[in-house]
C-alpha cells in the first residue's frame, strides 16, 4: 500500500464522526477494516449486495453508465460507498450529536 | 359358427376394402389396444380404413396365432391408392379403440364397402374364434390384407415397455404375404409397415415465425421449441420384459395360456401344419433397461448491460479503461466479458501462490520446522496490517490464517497451516492487489471529498452565493443544525433552528441537532467565525447584521505548518481551484517551498502538491493552457508545471504529508549565467501576445524584467533593465529592484513595474531603453501593482509605507491615497474585485483585511476585518523542543500516541500545524502568546464573491463578501464578460469616482 493511500486513509479516519473505514473485495470479504469483527462482517455482506444492486440499476438504465458512488443517509449515520472494479470502499460516518 | 362369407372374395368387392380387421376375440382386440400404443394404434386404424382400390386379388389367409390363440393386431393392406384416405386417417390416429375401429370404418370414404368390410371383419373375428383351422384359413383368406399388417401386433412406439412377445404370427396364404410384402414400396404416401418397422405418425411441432414481410431488414427469428409426439423410426421389440414391469402379470397369464394351448394342440385335431412365408420379426434376445435420462434445468438472466459488456469485450481495440464495464466489473457476473481477464489473473495469481507455497514448504521441510511458514506469513501480513496506528486489526480471514503458530505446534496442525496458508496467501495477494491498485487512491479522494461535502455543504452554498444561503433560509439553518458541524451556528442560531423545526414535521431531527453551548465556539477547532469585525459606521458596508466579510473556512493542513503564504492564484480553467505558493520572504528563514492546489471540494487537504526545495515567491496560471501553472522561486528559477500530470511522489515535506504530487516541471528555466534571474522572482504574469502565443513575464529584485517563451523549452529574452529613477547620487547600484508588475487589461505590450525604491514605471515591451512613464509617490517598496480589470488606465499599488494608492496612467502622481488612520503596518497586497469596478481589498502586516469602495467611501475602508489571532509559532516551536527534550529524558509520560483517540489525534494534528489548540489541551499548558498573523497576499475569486487571504503562518482564509457588497456582487458581471458599451459606462464611472474623490480630498 502506497504511502499516499495510507495517508489518505488516515486523514479520512480522522474526520469528525467517521466510525469506520472498510475495504471489501469483490466477493464481499473485508480486506481492511477499522471496525470490530461483527460489524465489519455485517457491513461488508450487506453493502456489497446493495452496491451490486445499485450498480445493476444504473447499468440497466444505461449500460454505458456506471455507479461511482453510493450514499445512504440514515437517522444515525451516513454510509458512503465508493465502488471500484475489484473492491468497495466504505466509510461510515456518524452524525455528531452533543 | 357362420360360414365364411363369400363376399370376402376380393372380386366381389371390386372397390371394397381389401383390408380387414382380424381379431380373433373381443378380448383380443382389447389386448391389441393395450399392447399397441401410440403410433402402432393408428396404423391399425389406417389399415382398417384403407380403401384398397387395387382391384387385384388380394387374397390371403391369415392365421395368426398368438400364444393365447388370438390375433390381436390389426393390419392393413398396404397398396392403398387413395392417399386422401390415408391422410384423413392420420388425423385421428389417437384413441383407436374397438369402437373407434368400427366408427372409423364406417366413416371411410366408401361407406357401403366399409360397412361390409367391417361386418366381414367382425365375422372373421367370429371365425377366428373357431378353432377349426380350415374355417379360419378361409376367413383369413378373405381378410388377407390384414395379414400384411399383422406384423406389428406388439409394436408399441411410445411406451417404453418392451412387450414380451412370444406370439407368433403366421401368415397363411402366399399371395397375401406377397402382396403384403410388395405393397408398401408401391405406396408412396402411405405409412410403411415393413418387417415390423414402424414409421411413426408423429408430427413435428416446430413452430417457426419467419418474418418475411420485413424484407431486407434482419428481423429476429423466433424459434419456439416444444415437445413433439415421438417419431419411431425403428422399433425392435424385445423378447424380454422386466420383471418389475406392470404388464408382467398379464404376460405371465398369457404365457401360461399359450403353454396350455400348445399342450392342447398336441392332442387336438384343430391344429394343422402349413407352410407359409412370412416376414419374421426381428427380435431382441436381450432386454436392456436403463436409468431414466437425467434432466436438469438451467436458467440464466442476461441484462442489457451484460450484453453490452460482452459486445464491448468482443470488439477489439476498445480502450477498456474507459469502459464502465471494466470499471464496474466488481458487479459483473462470472461469465461476463471481463471475467475472462479476471480469471486469467486469478490463475496467474494461483500459480504464483502455488510456487510460493511450494518454496516455503520446501525450505521449511529442509529445516524440519514449519515455523518459518507462519513467520513469513505473519511478516507479510503485519506489513500491511492496519492503515495506521489508529486502525484496528486486519480483517479476520487474513488474521486468522496467518496467526503465528506457537512453537510447540504439532506437525499435523502445521501441515494444516500450510494448506491454510495457501488460501490465506492467495487472499492476501488479492488484497494487496486491491490496496495497491491505482483506483484506490482516487476512490479515497472521492470519499474524502464526500466527507467534506457533508461538512461544508452549507458553506459551499454561501461560497457560491446561492439564494438559499443569503439570507440563510430556515431550512438551511435546520440542515445546518442537523449536520455534523454547526460550528458556524452560534447558540442563538441553533435556537432559531429549533424554533423553526419544532413546527416542522421533522421534529425528531430537532433533538438531534440540539444547540451547542455558546462556549464551544471558542474551543472550536476551526474557530472560523471568531474573527472580529469592525465596520464603518456610515452604514455603507453593513446592512441588517449581515457580515461584510464572513469567513467560510481556512485552508491549512500539516503541509502548511511553519510556512508562509507568499503568493496565490485562482485557476483560470477551473475557478474553484486556488493555487497557493508557500515560501519565506526573508533570506534567513528559507526552508523550502511548495505549491498546494486547494479545491473547493476538499478545504482541508490540497488536491495537488508541488514540492520544491526553495521558497515559492510567485505563481500564475496560464489562460491559454489553463492547466499550466508557472512558479517563480526564491533562487530566481522559473518552473512551469502541468497540473494534469500526476505522479505519486512520496512527500518528504515535514515527513508527514503525502498526496498527489505533480511530477517534474514541464519546463524549467536553465541556470545559465545572465539568463535567468539572480534574485527571487517576485512576480510572474502570463500575457497573451496574440500570434506569438502566450509568454511569461517575470520581475525580480535583480532589476530585470524577462520574457519567457515556451516555444523551445523556456527561452528567455530581456524586456527591461530597471534603472534607478530620479536622484541617483550616492547609490551603489544603478539598477532598481523590481517587486511587482502588471499588464493593463487590454494591452499586452505595456506593463507597470513597481520597485523597491517606491517608484512605479510604465514600460513598453518593445522598447527597453527608457520608461514610458514614471509614477512617484510611495515612500516604501511597492509590493503590488494591480491594474483595474475594468479600466486600463487605472491601477492600484500598495506599499510598505502603509498606504494603498490609486493611479491614472496619465498622471504621475496618485489620484487617491488610501490609508486607515490606525494602520501602521505594511500593506502587503492589494487586489481589485473582478465584479465591482470600484471595489478592492488590501491585506496588511498586522492581520487585517480591508475592503475599500472608493466610490462610496474614499477615506475609510467599508469593512475591516482582523483575522484570528494565532499562538505565536516561535513560542510553540520552543515549547515543542522543550517537550521533546523532556520526553527524551523521562518516559513518554502522558503523551498519547497520535490516532489513539480522536480528540487526541486532532489535537496533535493541530499542534503540529501550529494552529489553534483545542481546549482539552489548554488546561494543562500555559497559554501561548497570541499574535496577529501577518497577511501576505490576497486574491478575488473569479466566479464567486470570495476573497482568499493568505497569512504568514500558512493559512489561507476564505472570506465571503456579504451584505450589500455581496448583493451587488451577485448582480454584477465579471469584468471579462462585459460588452463594449457596458465597459465604457463602467470606465466612466470609475474615472468619475476617482476624480470626484480626488477633488474632495483637495478641497
Amino acid at each position: 500500500m502506497s504511502a499516499a493511500v495510507e495517508e489518505t486513509l488516515k486523514r479520512i479516519q480522522s474526520h469528525r464522526g467517521v466510525k469506520g473505514v472498510l475495504i471489501v473485495n469483490s466477493d464481499g470479504v473485508p480486506i481492511r477494516s477499522t471496525l470490530n469483527q461483527e460489524s465489519t462482517d455485517s457491513y461488508a455482506a450487506l453493502l456489497s449486495q446493495l452496491a451490486f444492486k445499485a450498480s445493476s440499476v444504473v447499468r440497466t438504465l444505461d449500460e454505458t453508465d456506471g455507479l461511482t458512488f453510493l450514499r445512504i443517509r440514515s437517522n444515525k449515520e451516513e454510509i458512503m460507498v465508493a465502488p471500484d472494479r475489484d473492491y468497495l470502499l466504505i466509510v461510515i460516518q456518524r452524525h455528531e450529536m452533543n | 359358427m357362420p360360414p365364411p362369407a363369400a363376399g370376402m372374395d376380393s372380386k366381389s368387392r371390386a372397390r371394397g376394402s381389401a383390408s380387414g380387421v382380424a381379431s380373433s376375440k373381443n378380448r383380443s382386440s382389447a389386448t391389441g389396444i393395450r399392447s399397441t400404443g401410440g403410433a402402432a394404434r393408428h396404423s391399425s386404424g389406417a389399415a382398417r380404413l384403407s380403401g384398397g382400390a387395387s382391384g387385384t386379388r388380394t387374397r390371403g389367409t391369415r392365421h395368426s396365432r398368438s400364444k393365447n390363440g388370438a390375433t390381436h393386431a390389426s393390419g392393413y393392406r398396404g397398396d392403398g391408392r387413395k392417399p386422401p384416405v390415408y391422410l384423413q386417417v392420420d388425423g385421428e390416429r389417437r384413441n383407436v379403440t374397438p369402437k373407434s375401429l368400427l366408427r372409423g370404418s364406417t366413416a371411410a370414404p366408401a361407406p357401403g364397402d366399409g360397412n361390409s368390410a367391417a361386418k366381414s371383419a367382425l365375422q372373421q373375428t367370429e371365425e377366428n374364434a373357431n378353432p377349426n383351422p380350415t374355417a379360419s384359413s378361409s376367413s383369413a383368406a378373405a381378410a388377407g390384407a390384414a395379414a400384411g399388417a399383422a406384423a406389428p401386433p406388439t409394436a408399441d412406439a411410445n411406451s417404453g415397455n418392451m412387450r414380451m412377445a412370444k406370439s407368433h404370427a403366421e401368415v397363411i396364404g402366399r399371395r397375401a404375404s406377397i402382396s403384403a410384402a410388395a405393397g408398401p414400396p408401391t405406396t408412396s404416401q402411405s405409412h410403411k409397415n415393413m418387417g415390423g418397422m414402424h414409421r411413426g405418425m408423429s408430427r413435428l411441432h416446430t413452430q417457426r415465425e419467419l418474418l418475411k414481410e420485413t424484407g431486407p431488414k434482419l428481423a429476429p427469428l423466433e424459434v419456439t421449441l416444444s415437445e413433439t409426439a415421438t417419431a419411431t423410426l425403428l422399433h425392435i421389440p424385445s423378447m424380454w420384459e422386466a420383471s418389475d414391469s406392470p404388464n408382467v402379470g398379464v404376460l405371465r397369464e398369457d404365457n401360461a395360456r399359450y403353454e396350455e394351448l400348445l399342450q392342447r394342440r398336441a392332442t387336438s385335431d384343430n391344429f394343422g401344419e402349413r407352410h407359409t412365408q412370412t416376414l419374421t420379426l426381428a427380435r431382441k434376445e436381450k432386454a436392456v433397461s436403463c436409468e431414466p435420462v437425467p434432466k436438469r434445468e438451467v436458467a440464466t438472466m442476461a441484462t442489457t448491460w451484460d450484453i453490452h459488456d460482452a459486445q464491448m469485450a468482443a470488439m477489439p481495440g476498445i480502450n477498456r479503461d474507459d469502459d464502465p464495464s471494466r470499471r464496474m466489473s466488481i458487479f459483473g457476473r462470472k461469465g461476463s466479458s471481463n471475467v475472462t481477464q479476471g480469471s486469467i489473473q486469478v490463475e496467474d495469481r494461483a500459480s504464483e501462490v502455488d510456487i510460493e507455497v511450494g518454496r516455503t514448504v520446501a525450505t521449511t521441510l529442509a529445516t524440519g520446522c514449519l515455523l518459518d511458514v507462519s513467520e513469513a506469513t505473519t511478516q507479510t501480513s503485519t506489513k500491511d496490517a492496519g492503515v495506521g496506528p489508529g486502525v484496528g486489526a486486519p480483517a479476520a480471514p487474513q488474521g486468522g490464517a496467518s496467526a503465528p503458530l506457537p512453537a510447540t505446534t504439532e506437525m499435523e496442525t502445521q501441515t494444516d497451516g500450510v494448506a491454510l496458508d495457501a488460501d490465506a496467501l492467495m487472499f492476501q495477494r488479492m488484497s494487496e492487489d486491491v490496496l495497491h491498485s491505482e483506483g484506490l487512491s482516487s476512490r479515497l479522494l472521492l470519499m474524502e471529498r464526500s466527507l467534506q461535502q457533508g461538512r461544508y455543504h452549507g458553506r459551499h452554498l454561501e461560497y457560491r452565493n446561492h439564494p438559499s444561503a443569503n439570507p440563510k433560509s430556515a431550512l438551511e439553518r435546520l440542515a445546518e443544525s442537523m449536520s455534523l458541524d454547526d460550528e458556524l451556528g452560534s447558540a442563538g442560531e441553533a435556537e432559531l433552528a429549533r424554533s423553526v423545526s419544532s413546527s416542522n414535521v421533522m421534529d425528531d431531527f430537532d433533538s438531534m441537532g440540539s444547540p451547542k453551548p455558546a462556549g464551544d465556539d471558542a474551543s472550536n477547532m476551526e474557530g472560523s467565525a471568531a474573527a472580529t469585525e469592525k465596520t464603518d459606521g456610515d452604514g455603507a458596508g453593513t446592512s441588517s447584521g449581515a457580515k461584510m466579510l464572513d469567513m467560510l473556512w481556512k485552508h491549512e493542513c500539516v503541509l502548511t505548518s511553519n510556512r508562509s503564504v507568499s503568493c496565490m492564484a485562482y485557476s483560470k480553467g477551473n475557478p474553484d481551484v486556488l493555487a497557493v505558493g508557500y515560501g519565506e520572504f526573508y533570506f534567513d528563514d528559507q526552508n523550502g517551498g511548495a505549491v498546494l492546489f486547494w479545491s473547493l471540494r476538499n478545504p482541508e487537504f490540497p488536491e495537488r502538491i508541488i514540492e520544491v526545495d526553495v521558497g515559492v515567491t510567485a505563481i500564475d496560471f496560464s489562460s491559454r493552457n489553463p492547466s499550466y501553472v508557472a512558479i517563480g522561486l526564491y533562487n530566481g528559477a522559473i518552473q512551469v508545471y502541468d497540473t494534469r500530470s500526476k505522479a505519486e511522489v512520496p512527500m518528504t515535506m515535514s515527513g508527514m504529508g503525502c498526496g498527489l504530487s505533480l511530477g517534474a516541471p514541464v519546463l524549467e528555466s536553465q541556470a545559465v549565467e545572465g539568463q535567468q534571474h539572480m534574485e527571487p522572482v517576485w512576480q510572474l504574469k502570463w500575457t497573451d501576445r496574440g500570434e506569438r502565443g502566450e509568454v511569461l513575464v517575470s520581475i525580480s529584485t535583480d532589476g530585470r524584467v524577462l520574457e519567457w517563451s515556451l516555444k523551445k523549452g523556456l527561452s528567455v529574452s530581456p524586456l527591461m533593465e530597471l534603472k534607478r529613477y530620479g536622484d541617483t547620487e550616492g547609490v551603489i547600484s544603478r539598477t532598481a529592484s523590481g517587486l511587482c508588475l502588471d499588464f493593463p487589461r487590454d494591452d499586452a505590450s505595456i506593463y507597470f513595474a513597481g520597485t523597491e525604491d517606491g517608484h512605479i514605471h510604465k514600460c513598453s515591451c518593445s522598447y527597453n531603453e527608457a520608461y514610458l512613464e514614471s509614477y512617484t509617490g510611495h515612500e516604501g517598496p511597492v509590493y503590488r501593482i494591480a491594474t483595474s480589470p475594468f479600466d486600463a488606465n487605472t491601477f492600484l499599488s500598495c506599499s510598505a509605507d502603509w498606504t494603498v494608492k490609486i493611479w491614472h496612467d496619465r498622471r504621475s502622481t496618485h489620484v487617491i491615497n488610501f490609508h486607515t488612520v490606525n494602520l501602521s503596518e505594511v500593506v502587503n497586497d492589494v487586489a481589485w474585485s473582478p465584479f465591482l469596478p470600484c471595489l478592492f481589498a488590501s491585506v496588511t502586516g498586522d492581520g487585517r483585511v480591508e475592503v475599500w469602495d472608493f466610490e462610496a467611501s474614499p477615506h475609510d475602508p467599508i469593512s475591516t476585518l482582523y483575522v484570528d489571532s494565532v499562538p505565536d509559532p516561535a513560542w510553540l516551536k520552543k515549547q515543542e523542543e522543550e517537550k521533546l527534550k523532556a520526553s527524551h529524558i523521562g518516559a513518554n509520560g502522558d503523551r498519547s500516541l497520535p490516532g489513539t483517540r480522536q480528540t487526541n489525534r486532532t489535537a496533535t494534528t493541530y499542534d503540529s500545524a501550529g494552529g489553534r489548540r483545542p481546549r482539552t489541551e489548554e488546561g494543562k499548558k500555559e497559554e501561548a502568546p497570541l499574535i496577529k498573523p501577518a497577511l501576505t497576499c490576497l486574491a478575488f475569486s473569479d466566479n464567486a464573491p470570495i476573497l482568499a487571504v493568505g497569512d504568514a503562518h500558512g493559512g489561507v482564509s476564505i472570506f465571503r463578501l456579504g451584505g450589500d457588497v455581496g448583493a451587488s456582487h451577485a448582480k454584477s458581471k465579471h469584468a471579462s464578460v462585459l460588452g463594449e458599451s457596458e465597459l465604457e459606462q463602467v470606465q466612466k464611472r470609475v474615472q468619475r469616482a476617482m476624480f470626484q474623490q480626488e477633488d474632495d480630498g483637495e478641497a
